[in-house]
């Protein structure tokens, strides 16, 4: 059965979800109210897959996401968050969580999304394709020689993403296989992420925190 | 909401504002004025009394220090209550204060005068000088110490190394505190705003924290739960997901936005999501003129009710905005029946331009170009191109 943790802040949300879950026949194995809590318990409770609150007191969620995988490379997290925090979305997205839900989500769409998160694959939802693009685009506009560059066929897909079409139909369009298609989408998240360790690794060692 | 500060007078170079009653800082200083009055009145009284029968003519003496007890005791009065920075009340005290000083040439012996003996005013005298310099700042302070060194040198009838000194430190004296006074209001001034936007800020993340830990997790659970129900309920869900995405924007949105006359494009189109228009913005905020913002933004509204009259009630729409190097992009696309190609060349032919041709317009305004590609059955791309200045 697969073990699925919630943090969130607001108790009317975490039980809503909790119930939600359960009924699917998830085992919620904690529903906690702040990341240093979901810090403390994770270990213990080894949770497959962790429904994680964008908006947290006390440490961020995105903060909290990035412990949690520097502790368990293996945990899958999906990022909870409400409308227009999408500056927020990116940086959880680059520390490592595997995808995101709006909070308006439907319960069909809630069940579905950690289902693909507990099966390894990433939720690509339009919005997500829209911030990887723009963070690839703000990299190409703002290093002189970028170090995370997506092909031609890789901004085709994304932008394709971006505009509601299924993975199937793009497959269709660009007469490739689903699977295909699939491989892309995680390459540029992959590419995103290492990009990113590169990048803290760098100022690391610019500010005198690490050994070259 | 643009922010208002509390009222404060106008910063700056403007013509001066006299409020009715001087406050703060300002009648800290017109009290120290008083003061100083008050002591040198005290100076003035006691060396008339001392050398009463030196004088050429006592009676007149007496006179003028009677005289400078009264206008003390009004001028002081006037300090205290913070009502004696009036241009007309720092006049007639400045040429009172002339008269007195003149009053030297008959009470005092030629002898007295020339240099031997201060004038009946001597140090009193300066009085006019600071108060001129508290109403108009450093050049007020500097014209008034020239006339009241001017009066002191009719009395000595020339000017004598003591005279120069004593006159050039009045002139300074006009001169430093005009400028510090301007200072020190200007720094009063800029401390109450900065106070008053702190208080504002403040009180801003307060109602924020709180209507986002009660008011939009309940609006939320209320959308959400909408979106599993059918009929009214769900109508009322998606009310409340709309009142939600409004409040958030509120919420989102700088005080100063709207001032400074720019907008960030990414939270002008998160404004435009609904059950069925997905918007994705990049995660960096896109800050252009808020005329551009507006017109880009009601050109995309235009596309959106294009696409619930053509695509169809049950057609959904995605929005896409990208920043490349030289230039914005916003895609439009639905998945509703499409048109056959060439379709809208026939429209714009026949001169039917519609929507299509009043977002062609926008966009051609702001330097853009818009693009429609669409196929029966396949929906409809429109994309919305306009070039920005290269970083």
């Amino acid at each position: 059965m697969t073990r699925v943790m919630i943090v969130d802040d607001h108790p009317i949300w975490r039980s809503a979800l909790e119930r939600e879950l359960d009924a699917a026949g998830y085992d919620v194995v904690g529903a906690l109210g702040d990341g240093e809590s979901a810090l403390r318990v994770a270990p213990a409770a080894r949770p497959d897959v962790v429904l994680m609150d964008l908006q947290l007191p006390g440490l961020s969620g995105v903060d909290a996401a990035a412990a949690l995988v520097e502790s368990d490379p293996s945990v899958r997290i999906l990022m909870f968050s409400a409308s227009g925090e999408d500056a927020d979305v990116l940086a959880a997205v680059k520390v490592g969580a595997r995808g995101y839900l709006v909070k308006s989500a439907r319960t069909s769409e809630l069940l579905e999304a950690v289902a693909r998160t507990a099966a390894g694959e990433a939720t690509f939802s339009p919005g997500l394709a829209a911030l990887v693009l723009g963070e690839y685009r703000r990299i190409g506009r703002d290093e002189p020689s970028p170090t995370a560059m997506l092909t031609d066929r890789e901004i085709e897909i994304l932008r394709m993403v971006s505009t509601g079409l299924a993975a199937r139909q793009i497959a269709e369009r660009l007469v490739v296989s689903h699977r295909t298609v699939q491989n892309h989408i995680q390459n540029t998240l992959r590419k995103l992420q290492l990009h990113n360790r590169v990048e803290l690794t760098r100022w690391a060692i610019d500010q005198g925190l690490a050994e070259e | 909401m643009p922010f208002q500060g509390p009222d404060l007078p106008p910063v700056g170079r403007g013509p001066t504002v006299h409020p009715v009653r001087v406050s703060g800082v300002l009648l800290s200083l017109w009290r120290a004025a008083a003061l100083f009055r008050a002591i040198t009145l005290a100076v003035c009284v006691f060396l008339i009394v001392r050398w009463h029968d030196l004088y050429a003519h006592p009676g007149v003496a007496y006179s003028t220090g009677a005289a400078m007890v009264a206008v003390t005791a009004v001028i002081c009065w006037l300090a205290v209550t913070g009502r004696a920075h009036r241009p007309a009340i720092v006049g007639a005290d400045a040429a009172v204060t002339i008269l007195l000083t003149l009053a030297s040439i008959p009470a005092q012996t030629a002898y007295q005068r020339h240099g031997h003996m201060p004038t009946l005013t001597t140090i009193w005298a300066a009085g006019p000088v600071i108060e001129a310099a508290f109403v108009g700042a450093w050049l007020a302070g500097v014209l008034v110490a020239g006339v009241q060194l001017g009066a002191a040198v009719v009395v000595r009838a020339g000017y004598d190394g003591g005279t120069l000194t004593s006159g050039t430190l009045l002139v300074v004296t006009g001169g430093v505190v005009g400028y510090l006074t301007t200072l020190i209001v200007r720094v009063e001034r800029d401390l109450a705003a900065a106070a008053a936007t702190q208080a504002a800020v403040a009180e801003r993340e307060r109602l924020t924290r709180s209507i986002h830990d009660g008011v939009l997790q309940v609006l939320g659970l209320v959308h959400r739960a909408g979106r599993d129900a059918s009929g009214s309920w769900a109508e009322l869900g998606a009310e409340a997901g709309e009142q939600e995405a409004a409040l958030r924007a509120l919420l989102r949105s700088r005080p100063d936005s709207a001032q400074s006359g720019r907008l960030d494009l990414a939270d002008a189109l998160i404004a435009l999501r609904q059950d069925r228009v997905t918007v994705s913005v990049p995660g960096e905020s896109i800050v252009v003129d808020a005329v551009t913002a507006q017109e880009l933004s009601a050109a995309i509204r235009e596309a959106l009710t294009n696409v619930v009259r053509h695509a169809g009630p049950d057609a959904s729409v995605w929005v896409l905005l990208e920043r490349l190097d030289d230039r914005l992009c916003v895609t439009v696309r639905d998945d509703g029946a499409g048109m056959v190609p060439g379709r809208l060349d026939a429209a714009e032919r026949e001169g039917r331009l519609g929507v299509a041709g009043s977002i062609r317009g926008r966009l051609a305004a702001l330097g853009g170009t818009v693009t429609i590609t669409s196929a029966p059955g396949a929906g409809t791309v429109v994309e919305l191109v306009l070039p920005v200045d290269a970083r």
